[in-house]
């Protein structure tokens, strides 16, 4: 249970290029009002995010550059896919992707 | 809400809605506590980066990469978490007559899942900032309460990878991508569109060189083409009227 003083600046550091983006448009922009289009842009944002990030865990797990075709990886990623249509809930998504991820790795 | 609550109870009201969240949030929490004492921070420091950075994809990165070079592990990290900047300012002008400290308090809580939740309940304007910022809180605690548990375990068990936990968090976006997608019935071809091409384009650029800006790239490419695809076809809708 120790804290090491090099890990609180890493921390600190972190939180705050983390805090910033955060905050900033929340605290500056009184009044702001975006133009049509780049509101609609960000709509579209999160969701392009989330997709590069989901594909980044699902098919780009290796080390090496492109896809890796990892099967758990693949067929856990499907499942919680089909869960999260089916079922409209984060937390048994997250279990069964998990659990399917976990029943993969100990066939394969 | 449409009897005006008082504080505590709107307050109150935003924990609840944030029930599912929390459930979520204390088990990916408990996944990346556990990857934490893996990657040798101890429950204490898992605890402190839980409560600092309250950010799950940016922990899991401070766990493979803190002890490496600190300019390329905060560069990652902000560019990992830079995406709050857009749903911040998606945000923002539901939440302008708040005062000051209640916007930085729902700004310095924000995540994928709190945004996406919030944005779906709250419709144009947010009524009540004690709402969000009990909504952001119980996911703040479960988040919390997951992580210094998982590393406490972790620091206890050694290696739990048999558990499948770090699929975790690719579950948590699997569940984000399809809520996000079906939060505006309407446009769900196109928002499928512009998940598909963000994906596509992550993958290529992942062939020619794996960056962390391949995600903001990816991004940029992908919600930009989503506003050209609508236009051209508003066009071409308008051509066939006249």
């Amino acid at each position: 249970m120790t804290i090491r003083p090099e890990t609180v600046v890493l921390i600190s550091a972190c939180m705050a290029v983390t805090l910033v983006p955060r905050v900033l448009p929340l605290l500056l922009a009184r009044r702001l009002s975006l133009p049509a289009v780049v509101q609609e842009w960000l709509t579209y944002v999160p969701i392009a995010v989330i997709a590069a990030l989901l594909v980044d865990q699902i098919l780009l797990v290796g080390e090496r550059p492109g896809i890796t075709w990892s099967l758990p990886h693949v067929v856990a990623g499907a499942a919680a896919l089909l869960i999260a249509v089916a079922s409209r809930s984060i937390a048994l998504t997250v279990t069964g992707g998990v659990a399917v991820y976990a029943a993969m790795q100990g066939l394969t | 809400m449409q009897h005006s609550p008082t504080t505590f109870q709107a307050a109150s009201l935003g924990m609840r809605a944030a029930a599912p969240v929390a459930v979520a949030y204390a088990g990916i929490g408990l996944a990346a506590g556990v990857v934490g004492a893996e990657a040798g921070l101890s429950a204490a420091e898992v605890g402190l980066l839980s409560v600092l950075l309250f950010a799950g994809s940016a922990q899991f990165v401070f766990a493979d990469l803190y002890t490496g070079a600190a300019t390329v592990l905060v560069a990652t990290v902000f560019l990992v978490n830079l995406r709050h900047l857009l749903y911040a300012t998606a945000l923002s002008p539901r939440v302008q007559h708040l005062p000051p400290g209640a916007r930085f308090l729902i700004g310095a809580q924000l995540t994928d899942e709190t945004f996406a939740l919030a944005s779906s309940l709250i419709g144009t304007r947010l009524h009540h900032g004690a709402w969000m910022i009990g909504l952001n809180t119980g996911a703040y605690l479960a988040w919390i309460g997951g992580n210094v548990t998982g590393a406490l375990l972790g620091e206890i068990a050694g290696t739990v990878d048999a558990l499948g936990l770090e699929f975790a968090l690719a579950g948590m976006f699997a569940a984000l991508l399809v809520t996000q997608i079906r939060a505006q019935r309407a446009r769900v071809p196109m928002r499928v569109f512009v998940a598909l091409l963000a994906g596509a384009v992550m993958v290529l650029l992942d062939y020619w060189q794996p960056h962390p800006l391949n995600l903001m790239i990816a991004t940029a490419v992908a919600a930009t083409a989503g506003v050209g695809a609508r236009a051209v076809r508003r066009r071409a809708v308008r051509e066939e009227a006249a």
